[in-house]
């Protein structure tokens, strides 16, 4: 009996096939990680301190700053608004690019990745959704809680519903487009150990490249740094989600659109992710490796 | 048979005597050490961030008005003051972290208990691992520092003011472990490592002025800033090689004096908490339960 087939016939019955069966155990997925997460009262209150005095911050930083320099920079004069609008953008790329690998290597290291395995039947995909979801609920939840104590803070943000539900739209958009490679590279995580640490370093060099903190203007004096930032889809996404909150420009406009147009062609990796990640959870099922680390 | 009774029967007195406490200091520290150089994608990391951060505030430091900065007694530039903030950073995060993540870690792979019930006193490891963060801090800012000159910041280096640097960088460690030792010991109790640390370094960062300067702050957060002994760390430092000064500079022998009187008052404190909630951990069989 060859490796595949012996595979195949440890498989569940397929009658628990389904769209319906799929959205149920992306469901769970998302649930037992919420209940883990809330189970951590004190985590929880510590987070809600980390936020507020990440804020705090910046918003004493803005007081240094010069509005007339931002404004020759192309941006409002609001540095407040200006540096939260990245801080709350790039909590979601830490919980895209590298939360899968990090939640893996839990798994791995504390011996229950083997017993997910055994009980999965399509490929770890409703498992991953949830996951993805579950990153994505909990790094909302620190984005709106850093716009709030942002606007508490007087920060300038539109107030306009439409714009808003642009603004959401494109944190739809960046979040699909970062999951993907979080999702390839927790495939190549589970037969390469050391790209975690690979995965957190992108993510800072992410947060660099796409001017959370500084105006990507800064960079037309180092201009080999500032095209590497143009080819990072982050540095599109955070430009779209500004342009829209702080100066209230719609995606219609020309350069929104060129934004807009980088970030779209990133869009197939999500397919590609999910094909890379089996062919990893294959070949690790395969050598025997899923739960070495 | 009561626990005191059973944990004494344990104990064997004779066998501790051989080998020197300062060997046994170093022993740890090369454990850690070892344990480190392991991870070497990790220590990439940890270079390429900090770096990307010294990157980060230059290019800010482009739209900074200097006027707050002179005010607060730092010079006119905002990249010497943000990248002195972040050259001790891992002195900071060493001091007041570096303890819970060790508990943290040990309690996470179950090698806590066989650690902790070594005939070596913990405060032994401890220092030991002190030791090690204070070597690997060191490499950061012997890297941080060129560089920032480098890209410009106006920092006076010579003999003195590098002496000055390490006797401050070393009152800063001991004037902060005391909080680092009280978080340890918060590990220990609450099982939850990386929040308290994460909590610690914010809160510290954001009032002892890592990135601005205090007097940017209002009356009653100010009273906070002034509560911190990181503070003052930060203060003498920036002061020393901003301006060139040493130890008998007046600003910085005040400084130097709040945290000797931190260190003095302050570790026994601590020592006493963390060694009563060891015990009572030791006592009640939750020293590796996380």
């Amino acid at each position: 009996m060859s490796m595949d087939e012996f595979i195949e016939s440890l498989k569940e019955d397929r009658k628990v096939r389904g769209t319906k069966s799929f959205l149920r155990r992306v469901i769970a997925s998302w649930y037992y990680q919420i209940k883990i997460y809330v189970s951590y009262k004190m985590n929880l209150a510590l987070e809600i301190i980390d936020i507020v005095l990440s804020a705090l911050i910046y918003y004493y930083i803005g007081f240094l700053v010069s509005p007339e320099d931002l404004i020759k920079l192309g941006y409002s004069p609001d540095y407040i608004a200006f540096a939260l609008s990245g801080i709350a953008l790039s909590r979601y790329i830490w919980t895209s690019v590298a939360r899968l690998a990090h939640k893996m290597r839990h798994e791995i290291s504390g011996g229950t990745f083997e017993s997910l395995a055994t009980v999965d039947f399509d490929n770890f995909k409703s498992w991953l959704a949830g996951q993805v979801l579950y990153g994505f609920t909990w790094s909302s939840s620190v984005f709106i809680g850093t716009l709030l104590v942002g606007y508490l803070l007087g920060a300038k943000f539109s107030r306009n519903p439409l714009i808003w539900l642009q603004a959401v739209l494109i944190v739809i958009l960046i979040v699909a487009v970062h999951s993907a490679i979080g999702v390839m590279a927790a495939g190549m995580y589970i037969t390469h150990k050391q790209l975690e640490t690979l995965l957190v370093l992108m993510t800072a060099v992410i947060e660099f490249f796409g001017g959370v903190i500084y105006p990507l203007a800064l960079l037309w004096n180092y201009p080999i740094l500032y095209y590497i930032a143009l080819l990072i889809p982050f540095t599109h996404g955070l430009e779209l989600f500004r342009r829209t909150i702080m100066d209230e420009t719609w995606i219609t406009d020309p350069e929104m659109l060129f934004h807009l147009g980088v970030l779209v062609a990133f869009l197939p990796l999500i397919y590609l992710s999910f094909k890379v990640y089996e062919h990893y959870l294959t070949v690790a099922k395969k050598k025997g490796l899923l739960s070495t680390y | 048979m009561s626990v005191d009774v059973v944990i004494e029967l344990f104990r064997d007195k004779k066998v501790s005597g051989n080998v020197s406490t300062i060997r046994k200091i170093f022993a740890a520290m090369i454990r850690r050490l070892k344990i480190r150089l392991n991870y070497k994608t990790w220590m990439i990391f940890d270079f390429a961030t900090t770096i990307f951060m010294v990157f980060t505030y230059f290019l800010l430091s482009f739209i900074i008005l200097p006027e707050d900065i002179s005010k607060a007694g730092y010079g006119s530039s905002y990249f010497s003051f943000a990248l002195i903030g972040i050259a001790i950073s891992h002195y900071i995060t060493a001091s007041l972290r570096s303890l819970s993540l060790t508990i943290r870690l040990e309690q996470f792979y179950g090698t806590l208990e066989s650690v902790l019930s070594t005939p070596t006193d913990f405060i032994i490891l401890f220092l030991g691992d002190l030791m090690y963060f204070f070597f690997y801090s060191s490499i950061f800012l012997l890297i941080i520092l060129p560089l920032g000159i480098l890209l410009g910041a106006g920092l006076i280096i010579n003999a003195g003011t590098l002496l000055t640097l390490l006797v401050l960088i070393v009152l800063l460690m001991i004037s902060n472990l005391p909080i680092g030792v009280v978080s340890a010991a918060m590990v220990l109790k609450f099982k939850q490592g990386n929040p308290i640390g994460w909590a610690l370094t914010w809160i510290n960062q954001f009032f002892a002025g890592t990135f601005f300067p205090v007097t940017l702050l209002p009356d009653f957060l100010r009273v906070f800033s002034l509560a911190l002994p990181l503070t003052y760390s930060l203060d003498a430092i920036r002061y020393s090689l901003i301006w060139g000064v040493g130890l008998l500079n007046e600003r910085v022998l005040f400084d130097v004096a709040i945290m000797l009187i931190y260190s003095i008052v302050g570790y026994p404190i601590a020592v006493k908490i963390f060694r009563k909630i060891y015990d009572d951990a030791r006592k009640t069989g939750k020293l590796g339960i996380y």
